[in-house]
């Protein structure tokens, strides 16, 4: 399996982003945040090596016996 | 005369015990060394003398009248800012908790008060945990370099001798890491020994509670404190049956894995060969080297990056969106772009960490525990970002600090950091002893084995 290819995304878009999900970003920190997002982005993408397909359940299971309790 | 700063905190607990020094007589000899160490070293947020001596007084009384509660009481301890003290704010050394009140104590707050121990103050940690530095309290061994973080406070509070342990926490490494750069022992326990209710979370799937003071003893003690089953906290586990914290026997027949990848890549040569000299040290008091290879060390630090920058961006979501200025640079900028990553993120990395925690148990198979490096280079000056390593590369130094600590937050796994030795420069070196899941008991032997004297050759 190869790596995703990240591509950065613009100060524009990230402050669409943000925008969208209701986070107050100052425009003259979109750049900075875009650039961080990239490097987390960028980092994680390492995880797309891994065959977590094949090995991984595909989501927690939610155990209904035991009401609201998590995990 | 006893100097009671001279004394561990188990020797300072056998002396009480004993009728041979008081609490009243510890309180003032931590009070007067805050007294001339921490406008310099700024450990503390808060420190409590009236509470402390009038605690340490009825202490006193109560042990003079054969009401003693055990190894923790009439003892001076400190407790990281994240948690809580019933009508006393946590404010995880942030602006943004300006005004807080904790309406009722975290459990490990009760677990002490309940073993008698004097709780002085509060103890500054990095921004909400969010780092590994705490850039407002400097390091006592050296006030020109960092104490390390998150728990930098606490870590420095007890290396100057404000307090004989403290409570931290740790998420990448954050009671580690500060105890290597300030000489002493801290222990992350198994996720879910250490109940969390209370405390003020980072990121809730790698976040612990632990211990950190002058010996492995000392840290065995407060564990035996803190440790147990709390339906509050939903990862909290009831240990085995057989889990006993104060087993005592040899490390002979151990098998101690010393790993041929990733832990000695970009690590200083006096931190490596303290390493080895640990390695040599249980050797020769008949633990068994093996040579193992570290699986899936490529995706550990990935790992724990996409459950950490998530879960605390999900933390703080209503925070940072109505106070966004009152949180410093560095945790601001990382809580906002962690707002917006997406979910299809986290999952990926849960289930990878399912993935790695299934090949470490592999490893443990094969092993006891696991000797590495606490972290890859001593404690850095206050002014200096990255390290520099031979290869031509740089490294942040909060990323350099991480790298060796996170590993056992995303396995869950109990570590411990032991002082072994001095740099070049005269700073303390820490090595690193993880094991099985709860399997503390083991590795805190092993700790022992290893601060015991070096035998001539």
């Amino acid at each position: 399996m190869t790596v995703q290819n990240v591509s950065p995304m613009s100060a524009e878009e990230t402050l669409a982003l943000a925008t969208s999900l209701g986070l107050p970003l100052d425009s003259e920190r979109a750049p900075m945040i875009a650039d961080v997002l990239h490097h987390i982005h960028t980092v994680i993408a390492r995880l797309d090596e891994l065959p977590i397909d094949e090995s991984c359940t595909p989501s927690f299971a939610f155990d209904a016996s035991q009401g609201n309790k998590p995990c | 005369m006893l100097n009671p700063l001279n004394l561990t905190l188990a020797q300072a607990s056998a002396a009480i015990a004993a009728r041979e020094l008081s609490p009243v007589e510890l309180v003032d000899a931590a009070l007067a060394r805050i007294g001339e160490r921490e406008l310099e070293i700024n450990a503390f947020v808060s420190v409590w003398e009236k509470a402390a001596r009038q605690q340490a007084l009825k202490a006193e009384r109560d042990i003079q009248h054969g009401r003693y509660r055990g190894p923790l009481h009439g003892i001076p301890v400190a407790l990281k800012d994240l948690f809580d003290i019933a009508g006393h704010p946590t404010t995880a050394s942030s602006r943004v908790r300006d005004g807080h009140r904790a309406e009722a104590n975290s459990a490990v707050t009760d677990a002490l008060l309940r073993g008698g121990a004097i709780i002085l103050g509060k103890t500054h940690t990095h921004e909400f945990a969010f780092g590994l530095t705490t850039p407002q309290t400097r390091n006592p061994l050296d006030p020109q370099r960092t104490p390390g973080g998150s728990s930098g406070g606490a870590a420095a509070a007890v290396a100057y001798g404000g307090a004989w342990a403290a409570m931290g926490t740790d998420t990448g490494g954050s009671i580690r890491v500060p105890a290597a750069l300030c000489g002493l022992v801290g222990f992350k326990p198994t996720y879910g020994l250490v109940s969390r209710h209370g405390t003020m979370p980072l990121a809730w799937s790698l976040d612990h509670a632990g211990p950190m003071a002058r010996t492995v003893e000392d840290v065995g003690l407060l564990l035996q404190a803190v440790m147990g089953f709390d339906a509050r906290d939903p990862a909290s586990r009831t240990p085995p049956a057989s889990f006993d914290i104060n087993a005592q026997s040899s490390v002979h027949g151990l098998r101690v894995g010393i790993p041929r990848n990733y832990y000695f890549d970009h690590v200083a040569e006096p931190v490596a060969a303290a390493v080895r000299r640990a390695a040599a040290h249980l050797e020769q008091q008949g633990a068994v080297l093996v040579e193992v290879d570290i699986p899936l060390a490529d995706y550990l630090i990935p790992a724990q990056w996409g459950l950490m920058v998530a879960e605390a961006a999900t933390v703080h979501a209503k925070d940072i969106r109505q106070s966004a200025s009152l949180y410093g640079d560095d945790v601001r900028t990382l809580l906002e772009a962690g707002q917006l990553l997406p979910a299809g993120v986290y999952l990926k990395a849960q289930r990878a960490r399912g993935l790695i925690a299934k090949r470490w148990c592999s490893l443990f198979s094969e092993i006891d525990v696991l000797l590495t490096p606490t972290v890859p280079q001593t404690a850095a000056s206050l002014e200096q970002d990255t390290f520099d390593w031979e290869d031509g590369s740089q490294e942040s130094v909060s990323e350099a600090y991480v790298r060796l600590c996170a590993p056992a937050n995303v396995t869950g796994l109990p570590a411990l950091t032991v002082p072994f030795g001095k740099d070049h420069q005269g700073l303390p070196v820490g090595v690193q002893i993880m094991g099985k899941a709860f399997d503390d008991a083991k590795v805190l032997q092993v700790g022992r084995a290893i601060e015991q004297p070096l035998s001539p050759i």
